[in-house]
């Protein structure tokens, strides 16, 4: 009997299937859909609980076969090998496992969407200070995707949050770390920390690497219920002024604070057959920040409008109306979700005439001190300029997110049709000049997925990327668990077999 | 986006708008979480939705899945394959995955990967055939030589055309018999084609078979148009949507007159005091929303059902805009995938008997896949058509034999 009808045995015949056409289902990510159109798992398996996760793991060892863990919108599935391997589906393992009002604190099975996990938390009364998801983002996924793109609120991102992990090691061994150590005690789950290292931390960003994450506890807070937004914005030659609102308001108590560019918001005024949209912003404004306030009383939420107002103004912000400045910014987050407001439809129109596809092609994700956010994005638009990405007829547009600790989380993408040799040509290019630039300067590239970027070494914090290596080869000496992690083996990989 | 004129060659250069949000995977809805607020109501739904998925488990059963193995074929001409017609036609073409998602439209482009299935000469599941055979050499789904003999003598001509559809008139003749007899008794001057009453095509539409359906939309238009009615009235949901969408899309132009389901005209009948259900049905019940009226037609069944004297109405978990399908998936999933209509089934089953020991629903696909998984799942509930119910409440007698029936 080889791996496919052990594996079988493992997880009952309808939870496994090698059928090419069902593997190629599975190719895909949320914004980057490029090169993974090729590529294709060997088999898919759905184990159901934590001990058959750990039984398909042992016999993955045995047989030197690849495993990757799939989340459900994009994340991880980009550790693994280029063509052939396991991909796990915990598609089963969707369940909320603890809501705790009074120690604050919620675990859910990895395959629970972010989305089921907020609204089962916001009925006991809290909320998980992230970003506000669809389904599609599910709980683990978005703690080890090594990307920046989940969460991203004044709190932090949502592997910020983390508390605990249960997972499966890469030899089979069932392991709880953090908070989650102390699930079966009388205190029960309560603290990240316990013995010295962060091992929490081991897992976050990984990939799936060191191990299936089978469980996750989160942090939660009491759920204010007053809340409110306000929008700003300064002009193209200010973009210091509005450095020093984000340095200053992520140091207040907000719920979140969002930066765009104008070009996330006026690409439609140049393209589309439907009479093409009317700006929704006046003609001077270029940066834009929109900010989510919450509080436990009027008062405190008026104060704290109050104190933004006055900030923005000392700095020469100017404030958006509220059809625009509240409205639209609260739904425009849901883009996921354009059914929610009339002007996100217009938006999908004009992304239809411009390109017969959606995909946001993100080339970077990056995290850097938010009082350099004028000279990144400076760098930004004179690369994206040169490989013309910049400015209409096919605008690059920036996301910004300032964190507390006054990091800033950003990304930039654009509306691309991956199915255009030129446009994809000049994203690369656009990205790998970027890439080296700010590998120069002290950043890391967070895009470090595999399968899009498969020449990428990393050569910014070496010694980092070094400690990693040395850890996954202690665990995974077989390199079983998302196997293009932490090695150097994209470049000329191999299809692995059965 | 405005899809209403969007045939089905427009979808066929829509597969790349979906982004892989994933929403269909976890099973929706499309609606963000709100620290704010929970959704609004109409966006509050039950966990499982979509069948193909809760049965079939894997993303390629999704909106998701199909949409991405859509793109392929019709952008990276990717072959077609045995497996990939199977993922294709098990879609119980219940419409969930455009209420999660009327973004992408995720069945449309289904439907429109089954034309192509089809326009490109691939095996398609094996009894489409012969039910393509049956619609188009007996004019019926179910290959029969004769009707029924259930309709009260109706004339061919008048301003309310009844559409009885297959099932009713082939298997069902009590649900056709009762449906007419309560809109007569609310003063419409009801006809009926009789032998002339061809199958709408529903399965060929559903199944891709556009040569087929196109023949079949010519041939019944022709004969509607000599009824001279102005309103064709249908009491099976697929019958109803079959008219009142697929024809006007596949014509592109909108029809010479109203559809409707007979619900929507019972309800008004009602409303207008034109019918007046006196008699108390002192029971508890819960009403099954076919698919095919689950978004469009969800009130006037249960106004129907309020306006019955006694009747209590206790709804399902899935139920309204968020109900389930009953296994029989456009007949395609009933016909084709047996085991899957099955498990489907007993899925509804089940979730009905919580609910009350009897379940009504307005549709004779729905109420013969509920009344034959029951049985096959020894589930001891009763399985009724609304008709049935208003026709006792109007003290109309539901007996066939009361009327002089005709060889239609």
């Amino acid at each position: 009997m080889g791996f496919f009808e052990r594996a079988k045995a493992i997880v009952g015949p309808d939870s496994i299937t090698n059928s090419r056409e069902v593997c190629r289902a599975y190719g895909y990510n949320t914004f980057l859909s490029y090169k993974q159109r090729n590529l294709s798992t060997e088999m898919i398996v759905m184990p159901h609980n934590v001990q058959e996760v750990a039984e398909v793991i042992k016999l993955a060892n045995e047989y030197k076969v690849p495993i990757t863990p799939k989340g459900i919108a994009g994340g991880t599935g980009f550790g693994g090998p280029l063509k052939g391997g396991v991909l796990l589906d915990l598609f089963h393992m969707d369940k909320v496992l603890l809501v705790d009002p009074v120690n604050y604190k919620a675990i859910a099975e990895p395959a629970c969407s972010f989305f089921k996990f907020s609204q089962e938390i916001f009925k006991a009364g809290m909320m998980i200070p992230t970003s506000e998801y669809t389904c599609g983002p599910n709980v683990a996924a978005s703690a080890i995707t090594p990307v920046n793109a989940f969460g991203k609120t004044r709190y932090g991102r949502n592997c910020d949050l983390v508390e605990g992990f249960e997972v499966v090691l890469p030899t089979g061994e069932i392991c709880a770390v953090g908070s989650l150590a102390y699930e079966n005690t009388y205190f029960g789950p309560f603290y990240r920390y316990i013995h010295g290292s962060d091992l929490v931390g081991l897992f976050i960003q990984s990939n799936g690497a060191f191990g299936i994450v089978t469980k996750v506890a989160y942090m939660c807070q009491k759920r204010p219920p007053y809340w409110s937004s306000c929008t700003y914005y300064w002009k193209e030659d200010e973009a210091g002024l509005c450095t020093e609102a984000m340095t200053e308001s992520t140091a207040l108590e907000l719920f979140d604070i969002h930066l765009n560019d104008k070009w996330k918001y006026e690409f439609t005024t140049s393209v589309g057959s439907r009479g093409k949209l009317k700006s929704i912003l006046p003609d001077d404004a270029y940066f834009v920040l929109h900010f989510t306030i919450n509080a436990f009383s009027e008062d405190e939420l008026t104060a704290k409008l109050n104190i933004i107002d006055d900030l923005c103004q000392k700095l020469k912000g100017v404030k958006l109306g509220d059809e625009v400045g509240n409205t639209f910014f609260d739904t425009w987050p849901t883009m996921h979700a354009p059914v929610i407001h009339p002007l996100n439809y217009g938006m999908w129109d004009c992304l239809y005439d411009l390109n017969r596809t959606n995909y946001h092609f993100i080339y970077d994700s990056i995290n850097y001190p938010t009082s350099k956010f004028p000279e990144v994005y400076g760098k930004i638009r004179e690369i994206c300029s040169k490989y013309g990405l910049w400015g209409f007829p096919r605008p690059a547009v920036y996301d910004g997110f300032p964190m507390r600790g006054q990091v800033i989380c950003s990304q930039t993408w654009s509306f691309i049709n991956s199915r255009e040799d030129e446009q994809l040509t000049n994203m690369f290019n656009c990205r790998d000049e970027f890439r080296e630039w700010f590998g120069s300067v002290g950043g890391t590239h967070q895009q470090h997925i595999p399968p899009i970027t498969p020449e990428y070494v990393w050569d910014n914090q070496r010694s980092d990327y070094e400690l990693l290596r040395i850890i996954k080869k202690a665990l995974d000496p077989n390199n079983i668990l998302s196997p293009g992690t932490y090695s150097e083996i994209w470049g000329g990989v191999k299809q692995y077999g059965f | 986006m405005d899809f209403s004129k969007w045939t089905l060659e427009d979808y066929k250069k829509w597969q790349d708008m979906c982004m892989h949000c994933g929403t269909c995977v976890a099973r929706g809805p499309m609606i963000p979480h709100n620290n704010r607020e929970l959704p609004p109501d109409e966006w509050q739904s039950p966990d499982q939705k979509c069948p193909s998925l809760e049965y079939y488990n894997f993303r390629s059963h999704t909106g998701m899945g199909r949409l991405l193995l859509t793109a392929e074929v019709f952008r990276d001409n990717m072959e077609i394959t045995d497996d990939l017609t199977n993922i294709m036609y098990t879609c119980a073409s219940c419409g969930m995955c455009d209420e999660l998602c009327p973004t992408y439209m995720p069945m449309k482009v289904m439907l429109a990967m089954r034309q192509e299935i089809n326009e490109q000469g691939k095996p398609q599941p094996e009894p489409l055939a012969e039910l393509y055979a049956n619609m188009e050499q007996l004019k019926n789904l179910f290959g029969l030589p004769e009707r029924a003999k259930a309709l009260p003598e109706l004339p061919q001509k008048g301003k309310d055309l009844y559409f009885t559809g297959c099932y009713t008139s082939y298997l069902l003749p009590k649900i056709a018999h009762v449906n007419a007899k309560i809109m007569q008794a609310g003063g419409l001057e009801l006809c009926h084609m009789g032998g002339e009453e061809y199958c709408c095509g529903e399965v060929a539409y559903q199944g891709g078979n556009r040569k087929l359906f196109q023949q079949i939309v010519k041939q019944n238009l022709n004969k509607v148009s000599d009824t001279g009615a102005e309103r064709l009235i249908c009491s099976c949901a697929h019958c109803y949507k079959t008219w009142k969408e697929a024809y006007p899309n596949i014509l592109q132009k909108e029809l010479p007159f109203e559809v409707l389901h007979v619900t929507e005209v019972l309800a008004q009948l009602i409303a207008d005091r034109k019918l007046i259900p006196q008699r108390p049905i002192n029971k508890t019940v819960t009403f099954h929303d076919p698919c095919f009226l689950r978004g469009s037609v969800n009130k006037a069944p249960r106004e129907v059902l309020r306006a019955i004297p006694g009747l209590r109405l206790k709804e399902m978990e899935r139920y309204g805009r968020w109900s389930y399908c009953c296994g029989s998936g456009a007949k395609i999933s009933l016909n084709c995938y047996p085991d899957y209509a099955a498990y489907t089934g007993s899925s509804r089953v089940e979730e009905a008997k919580k609910a009350a020991d009897e379940v009504i629903t307005a549709c004779p696909v729905c109420f013969n896949q509920i009344r034959y998984t029951a049985k096959a799942d020894q589930v001891d509930i009763s399985v009724e058509d609304i008709s049935i119910l208003l026709a006792e409440s109007l003290d109309i007698s539901t007996a066939l034999n009361s009327v002089g029936g005709r060889t239609l």
